[in-house]
């Protein structure tokens, strides 16, 4: 027997007459059917617009005319059963207005020859489901063996049900399996980053790097001149001597902090190494009568610390004054008094105006 | 009154006329029947009716392999099938004598 010139839908139909004549012994059933893929194939072939009957209805037909016993009425169990049919039902429906043009029925049989390859993505998905849910392995593919080996089972599992007919309920069973792995298919493909996202993700990447190497210290802070960071000030009072306890602010009254806490952190360079540090150390902050811990006071003080800790203080450290670039520096040309009750300096400009009658 | 209640009753006596002409498969039989009028005629009673006419042993039945397709059911008449046939044509032509008598008596 040839079966291959048979529509698929033919033998679909006639295994469905067979499972609905179950309860007959198996030989009856046989001789009872004997054929009906070749009678129905030419009745099809005779009229194509025809409608394949409902088997259950036509095998109950074959039955009764054949004066065999009829089923006992099979109790339905369950309420679902009646959802379970009607789903069942509708379906066969769809197809069937659905093969009525041509094209469609093309299409749907293309679709139905790609059925294995589903199975397989099925299968895929399945594994993807259940990496999900027990959290392991987010990505596409296994990267593991013993995990390649699950969803290869999981792939073999999936064939395995799509090549057998089952009884309705678990084929509606089938059909939700089927929603949800679809489902996690378009998930899974929806997180495959296109290549706009990974060119994105370069340039995100790029400019955090760019931004960190520019930033002068770990909280952000920081002064630079002319590309150079500042890591201390000295100040000299107006006759050149060096300051001590300088509070520095900007123009908006922040703290004008270097860089802090970490910064260059070396309080020995290395004698032999330009770039090198010999003794690590650490800024120390200033206490402030109010508590506060400041970083704006200079010239700031440094304490030893060790490489594995540079911002990090060793235990007992003593703060040291940082080497002054110079020991003094030329006073100004006029050396204002510091003096509270002094008088006040004229505006220039003011003065201007004075002489101008 | 529905034509396919009056048919289940002679449908055994349709299909052994059909298949005292010469043998047919179910499909052919089918064909046969509708071609001569009755068009209501289900696959399924025709086949149901060929199989339990088997098993009564008024049909033989042979299986014959097509080149082309699935092979075919043929069934043939046996002498019990032809004696039971002349029985019943006997019992159908007085049947519808009694009932054309009856029928023609009420609508005059």
């Amino acid at each position: 027997m040839n079966a291959t010139t048979l529509p698929a839908e033919i033998i679909a139909f006639a295994a469905a007459v067979r499972a609905s004549l179950r309860d007959l012994p198996a030989d009856e059933v046989e001789e009872l059917t004997d054929g009906l893929e070749a009678d129905l194939a030419e009745a099809y072939a005779e009229d194509l617009a025809r409608e394949l009957p409902d088997p259950a209805a036509y095998a109950a037909e074959l039955r009764g005319a054949a004066g065999l016993p009829t089923p006992e009425p099979v109790v339905k169990q369950g309420r679902l059963r009646p959802i379970v049919d009607g789903f069942a039902e509708t379906l066969r429906d769809l197809d069937r207005s659905l093969r009525k043009s041509p094209v469609v029925a093309g299409v749907l049989d293309f679709l139905v020859t790609l059925q294995p390859a589903w199975w397989i993505v099925r299968g895929w998905a399945a594994y993807q489901v259940l990496g999900g849910i027990f959290g392991f392995e987010g990505d596409l593919l296994p990267t593991h063996p013993g995990y390649w080996i699950l969803m290869l089972v999981l792939v073999a599992g999936s064939v395995a049900v799509g090549l057998r007919r089952w009884r309705p309920w678990v084929h509606a069973l089938i059909i939700v399996g089927n929603i949800v792995a679809a489902i996690a298919t378009l998930a899974a493909m929806a997180s495959i980053p296109t290549n706009a996202e990974v060119w994105q993700a370069w340039q995100e990447a790029d400019q955090t790097y760019y931004d960190d190497s520019m930033a002068a210290g770990p909280d952000g802070t920081g002064v630079w001149l002319n590309g150079s960071e500042v890591t201390n000030i000295h100040a000299y009072d107006a006759k050149g001597q060096p300051l001590n306890g300088v509070q520095l602010f900007d123009q908006d009254g922040k703290p004008l902090a270097t860089s802090v806490p970490g910064g260059n952190g070396c309080l020995v360079p290395s004698p032999v190494d330009e770039d090198g540090c010999q003794t690590f150390g650490a800024w120390v902050p200033t206490q402030l009568e109010t508590g506060a811990t400041v970083w704006n006071v200079y010239p700031m003080k440094m304490a030893e610390s060790t490489e594995d800790e540079p911002t990090t203080p060793i235990a007992g450290a003593v703060p040291q004054d940082r080497p002054a670039p110079f020991v003094k520096v030329p006073a100004l040309m006029r050396a204002e008094p510091v003096d509270a009750d002094a008088p006040k300096v004229a505006d220039p400009a003011k003065k201007e105006a004075e002489k101008t009658p | 009154m529905d034509a396919t209640q009056l048919l289940k009753g002679v449908l055994d006596v349709a299909v052994l006329a059909v298949v005292e002409g010469e043998d047919g498969y179910g499909y052919d039989v089918v064909r046969r029947l509708r071609a001569a009028g009755l068009e209501e005629v289900g696959d399924a009673s025709v086949y149901g009716t060929l199989r339990r006419l088997y098993s009564a042993g008024a049909l033989t039945s042979y299986v014959v392999p097509s080149e082309e397709g699935p092979h075919r059911k043929y069934y043939g008449i046996t002498p019990q099938g032809r004696s039971m046939l002349a029985t019943q044509r006997k019992t159908w032509a007085e049947f519808a004598r009694t009932m054309d008598r009856l029928l023609e008596g009420v609508a005059v």
